[in-house]
């Protein structure tokens, strides 16, 4: 009898058993058509799999008003997973802390969200020391790894969601209430714990 | 070029199954590491190949982290793929991640895991010339040989 090449088929074989055991886990998730998996699914057989044409569209919305732990959406035309593709956390001083590829969790000016076409404000409904506490744990993680489709457990790896997501978790307000395996930035957009500040759509 | 195959079949699925590993935070480091076995156990086997033999399957093997590593680093963009040039770069060497996860440094505004992942290749590279030359069994080049007076 022939002998499994084990090296060979190790990972393939992990590949099912885990896909199974994220399945089985997130049913209800992976079952609702509005989930973000199948936004992403939708979008990819239509050929769109990025954050959209990316431009500087000068939305030049204020940003006077803004306090520590408030959220900024961005979005570009075309995105593959909604009408916001980047989302920060306004820490105090004209400044965020955000995911990007290339610079992990960093802290950057507010200014360059005024090249989104679409751009939103959200104040967060949680009390001064709830917000502060999530702009220290968002500070705590400045220069982790930042990885596109990172699933929601753990706290080594991030998207630029996921960072804020967490942050406030940690205080006990859930700001994706869909219970999908990912979060994308318009799940902020829609949760109950937000009220918009102000929008703009430049389009 | 068997060996090229099967370490496009073993990067793939290792690809596949340290992302989804990442839902179950620990359980991907230890995949990470038994990637890196696995591909020191395949790799081992080129050991009786010539240089030049061994230089080309890592080549064929690691041609996407080149390009796409070359692509980053190249100051203009060829039909707007440097955009996405650094995404591809880091989904393609998904397999060590997790390893890079656990380096937290930032250097000249950058995190270290830019670098390495900008580095990969080369250190992919270094990797195999180590794995290759401390398992060959007889000298690459027939010239080094040392021969025996008749």
């Amino acid at each position: 009898m022939k002998r499994i090449d084990w090296q060979l088929w190790l990972f393939p074989l992990l590949t099912l058993v885990l896909l199974v055991s994220i399945c089985f886990q997130n049913q209800a998730a992976l079952s609702n058509k509005e989930s973000l998996t199948y936004t992403y699914l939708r979008q990819a057989v239509q050929g769109r799999l990025g954050y959209g044409a990316v431009g500087n569209y000068g939305n030049m919305i204020s940003f006077h008003d803004l306090e520590p732990g408030d959220i900024l959406l961005g979005g570009y035309p075309g995105c593959a997973y909604g009408r916001f593709s980047h989302a920060s956390i306004y820490v105090g001083e004209g400044q965020v802390i955000e995911g990007y590829v290339d610079l992990g969790i960093t802290q950057q000016p507010v200014e360059h969200f005024w090249t989104y076409s679409e751009i939103c404000l959200l104040k967060v409904k949680a009390d001064p020391a709830q917000k502060q506490a999530a702009v220290d744990y968002a500070r705590s993680h400045l220069g982790e790894l930042f990885y596109p489709v990172a699933f929601r457990p753990g706290e080594r790896i991030w998207n630029c969601t996921k960072i804020i997501w967490e942050a406030y978790g940690q205080q006990g307000i859930n700001l994706e209430s869909n219970g999908d395996i990912w979060i994308a930035p318009d799940d902020f957009y829609d949760s109950p714990w937000v009220q918009v500040i102000r929008e703009k759509s430049v389009l | 070029m068997k060996i090229v195959g099967r370490l496009y079949f073993i990067h793939i699925f290792a690809w596949l199954a340290i992302w989804l590993a990442t839902y179950y935070p620990g359980l991907d480091v230890v995949l990470a590491f038994a990637y890196l076995l696995i591909i020191f156990l395949q790799i081992r086997s080129l050991g009786d190949e010539s240089g030049g033999r061994a230089a080309a399957v890592f080549l064929a093997w690691q041609a996407p982290g080149i390009v796409f590593s070359v692509l980053s680093l190249l100051p203009w963009s060829f039909w707007g793929l440097k955009e996405y040039a650094f995404f591809l770069l880091m989904f393609w060497y998904t397999p060590v991640v997790p390893l890079l996860s656990l380096l937290q440094w930032v250097i000249a505004g950058y995190p270290l895991y830019y670098f390495l992942l900008l580095a990969m290749p080369l250190i992919y590279g270094l990797l195999f010339i180590i794995f290759v030359f401390t398992h060959r069994k007889q000298p690459a080049f027939s010239s080094s040989r040392i021969r025996c007076p008749p």
